[in-house]
């Protein structure tokens, strides 16, 4: 692990850095897309900006939290459960990142 | 899994003994002391001693009274009575200081409540056992290490680099900071001494040598620190910097020492040639 | 100390006795938030799997979302966000290495309760169509 202490705490500041201006845009429009019924939330995901920025939300946000509770496991955890659950941890963000991209794509080529 | 609570043998028995005040006591303050006797199987109490405090203006003064005057088992660390040696640092009112630099007056009313620093194995009473937190300050070399010659005079520094040292060599390892940190009592000590969080006492000594423009082993002692635990525990809790007696700031030391984790790759010069 | 006593030393007391301080309380808040946005980004991926997949499952998403359960999760969710955000400025702060005197550490720390807590209060009052 020669480099994995900084390279962690690098990546970790570089994604918050993308994800505080997508928060803002985020915080803006979800309570509104969330609370919308079928029609209007898929036309609000139709519309290029909302979908890509959603995207990248999901993407940068799934990187951004993985390496989050990884720290906090590290933190915690001492036995050999550390590295199973370093492993979920990873499972997690990698499926938040495939099911986000899959189904913003669907939705916008769809119309 | 960490544990949050303490273990069976170290729960604090609440009611130990009372000493009271004299008769003629003028000015009586009340102080709740940690004990703990390694001759016995108790678990350690809490003993109160009522003190007449006439005649007292700090902390570490009314536990030498108390050693003195009313119970001569009391075993606590103490020696220069005047902020310099690091010795009587304790758990005071809930956060880490000296003894002998607190004064009663600034704790305000109430009790006075001393334990030993947290998360530390207790030897006997208010003495805990600092080896590690010594190992960890050896492991960071503080020493000067130079590649090129000694010079024929000294080492010379101009008036703007030795600035430079200024709030970190007044450190006096009284381990009031590293004991104050949640990520140091998680994981500032473990059984196989691998994978171990340095502390924020042994990162501002490292950092004092790091920016000293005298030393010429800065990349070998970054090197030293490169993993997930040594620097790397450090979230920027603030309780280092809360608690400095000398009022030194620890978290400051070690944000720069990331910083110059994260600027490293750009300033050392490519060893292999580029084609 | 020798023969093996080691292991039989007492630890002194630690979270059980150290006096709270909001710097530290930011600390936690910031470590607390981040783990219900990671459980509220795998809920948000739910909705988008519905939004994708079918109206039906859509509906049924949408069903707890204006439930009172989850009114409680928005507020939480869109709370949890701003203080992570806001705290996370003042760690970007710090990693650039200022900010680190205790004072407006500790102010720092006040500001961002404060202003998390009025900016979700307008952020949900606005979103439920309080200003239409």
């Amino acid at each position: 692990m020669s480099k994995k202490g900084t390279s962690a705490f690098i990546l970790q500041r570089a994604s918050a850095v993308i994800l505080a201006p997508l928060s803002i845009w985020f915080l803006f429009e979800i309570v509104s897309a969330l609370t919308a019924d079928y029609a209007t939330a898929r036309a609000w995901l139709s519309v290029p900006l909302n979908a890509a920025l959603l995207g990248a939300f999901f993407i940068i946000g799934a990187l951004h939290m993985r390496i989050g509770l990884a720290e906090i496991i590290v933190d915690y955890v001492h036995s050999w459960a550390k590295d199973v659950l370093l492993f979920i941890n990873w499972l997690a963000a990698l499926g938040l990142i495939a099911a986000a991209a899959w189904s913003i794509y669907t939705i916008f080529f769809a119309g | 899994m960490v544990q949050l609570t303490l273990p069976k043998n170290s729960t604090v028995n609440k009611s130990g003994k009372t000493f009271k005040a004299d008769k003629g006591a003028k000015q009586v303050r009340t102080f709740k002391v940690y004990r703990y006797d390694p001759s016995t199987d108790d678990n350690p109490r809490l003993d109160t001693y009522e003190v007449d405090v006439s005649d007292v203006s700090m902390v570490l003064d009314g536990l030498i009274k108390i050693k003195d005057k009313m119970d001569a088992s009391f075993a606590f660390r103490r020696s220069c009575r005047e902020g310099v040696c690091g010795s009587c640092s304790f758990n005071i009112n809930g956060s880490n200081t000296l003894a002998c630099t607190a004064s009663l007056d600034d704790l305000g009313p109430g009790d006075i409540t001393v334990y030993p620093l947290p998360h530390q194995p207790v030897l006997k009473d208010l003495i805990t056992d600092l080896s590690n937190f010594y190992k960890q300050h050896a492991y960071i070399e503080p020493f000067l290490m130079a590649k090129s010659d000694e010079p024929e005079t000294e080492w010379k520094q101009s008036q703007e680099d030795r600035a430079k040292l200024d709030g970190l060599y007044e450190c006096i390892l009284c381990a009031c900071c590293s004991t104050s940190c949640p990520s140091y009592w998680w994981n500032g000590e473990t059984a196989s001494g691998d994978d171990e969080y340095l502390g924020p006492a042994a990162l501002l000594q490292s950092y004092r040598w790091l920016v000293d423009s005298r030393d010429q082993h800065t990349n070998e002692r970054l090197d030293k620190l490169e993993d997930e635990f040594k620097l790397y525990r450090c979230h920027t809790i603030m309780n280092c910097t809360q608690t400095c007696p000398k009022h030194l700031n620890p978290a400051k030391a070690i944000a720069e020492v990331k910083k110059m984790m994260v600027n490293r790759p750009l300033q050392k010069p490519a060893k292999a040639p580029a084609e | 100390m020798a023969d093996g006593a080691a292991s039989k030393r007492p630890l002194s007391p630690h979270l059980q006795i150290w006096r709270f301080t909001v710097t530290l309380a930011a600390s936690i808040t910031h470590r607390g938030t981040g783990v219900v946005l990671y459980g509220g980004l795998l809920l948000m991926a739910l909705w988008v799997i519905g939004l994708a997949l079918s109206p039906e499952l859509f509906a049924a998403v949408s069903a707890i979302i204006h439930s009172p359960l989850g009114f409680i999760l928005i507020v939480g969710f869109v709370w949890s966000l701003l203080f992570h955000l806001m705290n996370g400025l003042r760690h970007l702060y710090w990693d650039y290495g200022r900010g680190f005197a205790m004072k407006t550490a500790t102010m720092t720390a006040w500001l961002v309760y404060i202003a998390a807590t009025l900016a979700t209060a307008l952020i949900i009052w606005a979103g439920y169509g309080g200003g239409a």
